[in-house]
């Protein structure tokens, strides 16, 4: 009924429109070279291409989704095995405000804590998701505290921007690295403060067990690492230790 | 005949800016100018965001070059297919509707294959979007011809495009960082010359490659007449 109306008369618009759109106006306009515009016709037209984008979407994500969370879990597990090359098994944990939950997937911002066991069952440590503001961007690391030696034994940066030959050498500078094999922090006796937050000296000076030597030439990002440490251990050694008792057992209860 | 309607003023406006664009010698010649003649880093000098901020190794070259191609490709077809459908007002909206949703099936489809690969290109696979690569041979070329000439004419300009971003990333990452896709050439006694994987030398490679093959094509052309 509308076809014929809207190719004789080019202000039928209203009229198109009314009737139901699906079956009148992917035929109408086509025949109608005159007026090819119509505004019915263009958000027909955004409509169907977005209809069609957004499935072919959803058909994407539902088929990547394995994929993808596949390979972050094995990256994961890489990343924990360079921190904490000893454990075998692990028991999931967030950081909810100052005190830690055992992790049952209903968090999503919160950092991940990962306590990680050796073959016998005993903890060797616990692996700390961090972040902080870097010289650009943010920089994600991932570090482990050993409750026993009360020190860090490794760190990893998951992700930075960091300049290209001189930043990203925190990622990557073996001796910048190794200063996170044995790094102090331990607790006074009442075990709730460090007994001097970690310092970052100039590369080639005498160490202490909770200085870090920094990386010459990249100072900024040397300094946002030792931060990036210093601001976490507030928070999460409290944590631990509050549920050390807990956090040995080998399973989430 | 509506088609005819549709192409006529922007092929007509197409043709005064750009000559040569729409050829009559079909599928190969589509193919090959995007190699070379027309190759669109060095010749259309387009899309130089990823050109000059994704170069700095191998491996992002051809991952961006590759997910590059697969929207050129896919776009063309959805263009080209749809192309006697759209009313001319709406067809930019159209376009990069079209080329977004693949973007996003790119941008799922690197994640799920290698996470270190999406990592290191972060936020410039998003940004295929607005690579003017794509809109310019969608709206200069899918949007008047037939589905085989604009799949080959995006396969051509998609390879040229990821050839002339291969190049640059092995210049940059060989000088400097010592390495090609992470394996180190030079031995452990090479400095490297830091400024070419930083933002200066994308401009430098880049400003070198271009000055080559102009004066090359200027040398030729010289000699020909």
């Amino acid at each position: 009924m509308s076809t014929p109306a809207s190719h004789t008369a080019p202000n039928t618009e209203p009229k198109t429109s009314s009737t139901t759109p699906t079956n009148a106006a992917p035929n109408a306009p086509a025949n109608a070279p005159a007026n090819p515009g119509g505004s019915a016709k263009m958000i027909l037209t955004l409509g169907t291409v977005g209809l069609i984008s957004s499935i072919l979407l959803v058909m994407t994500y539902n088929w990547t989704l394995p994929y993808i969370e596949a390979n972050q879990l094995v990256y994961l597990e890489a990343s924990l095995k360079e921190v904490l090359p000893e454990a075998t098994s692990r028991t999931e944990w967030r950081l909810v405000g100052e005190d830690m939950v055992p992790d049952d997937g209903s968090f999503t911002i919160e950092p991940r804590l990962f306590a990680g066991f050796r073959d016998d069952g005993s903890l060797q440590g616990v692996a700390i998701e961090a972040q902080g503001q870097g010289y650009a961007d943010v920089i994600k690391i991932i570090y482990a505290y050993a409750p026993d030696c009360a020190c860090i034994i490794g760190m990893k940066v998951l992700e930075s921007r960091e300049t290209p030959g001189l930043g990203d050498k925190i990622g990557n500078d073996e001796n910048f690295k190794s200063n996170f094999d044995e790094l102090d922090v331990r607790w006074n006796d009442e075990r709730n403060a460090t007994e001097g937050p970690l310092e970052l000296i100039k590369q080639g000076t005498n160490l202490s067990a909770w200085q870090i030597d920094g990386i010459s030439g990249a100072t900024i990002s040397s300094k946002a690492i030792t931060d990036i440490l210093n601001s976490s251990n507030e928070v999460v050694l409290k944590a631990i230790h509050a549920r050390l008792d807990q956090l040995r057992a080998p399973t989430n209860e | 005949m509506s088609n005819s309607a549709h192409n006529t003023p922007a092929a007509a406006r197409a043709a005064s800016t750009i000559p040569d664009l729409v050829n009559e010698k079909g599928g190969m010649d589509d193919f090959l100018k995007g190699l070379w003649k027309e190759n669109p880093v060095f010749v259309q000098v387009l899309g130089m965001c990823p050109v000059l901020a994704v170069t700095n190794t191998v491996t992002n070259s051809f991952v961006m070059g590759v997910a590059t191609t697969f929207v050129l490709v896919m776009s063309a077809i959805m263009v080209s297919a749809t192309r006697s459908f759209i009313p001319k007002q709406v067809r930019i909206a159209t376009y990069i509707l079209i080329i977004a949703t693949f973007v996003t099936v790119a941008d799922y489809a690197i994640k799920a294959v290698s996470l270190s690969a999406h990592r290191s290109l972060g936020a410039f696979i998003s940004l295929i979007v607005v690579n003017c690569i794509i809109l310019g041979r969608a709206e200069a070329f899918s949007s008047r011809n037939g589905i085989k000439d604009s799949v080959m004419d995006a396969l051509g300009m998609g390879i040229g495009f990821t050839f002339a971003i291969l190049m640059l990333g092995v210049i940059r990452e060989s000088l400097g960082s010592g390495s090609l896709a992470g394996i180190p050439i030079f031995g452990s006694n090479y400095e490297p010359w830091v400024i070419m994987v930083l933002p200066g030398g994308a401009f430098f490679v880049l400003g070198f490659l271009l000055l080559g093959i102009n004066a090359m094509n200027t040398r030729r052309s010289g000699v020909k007449n």
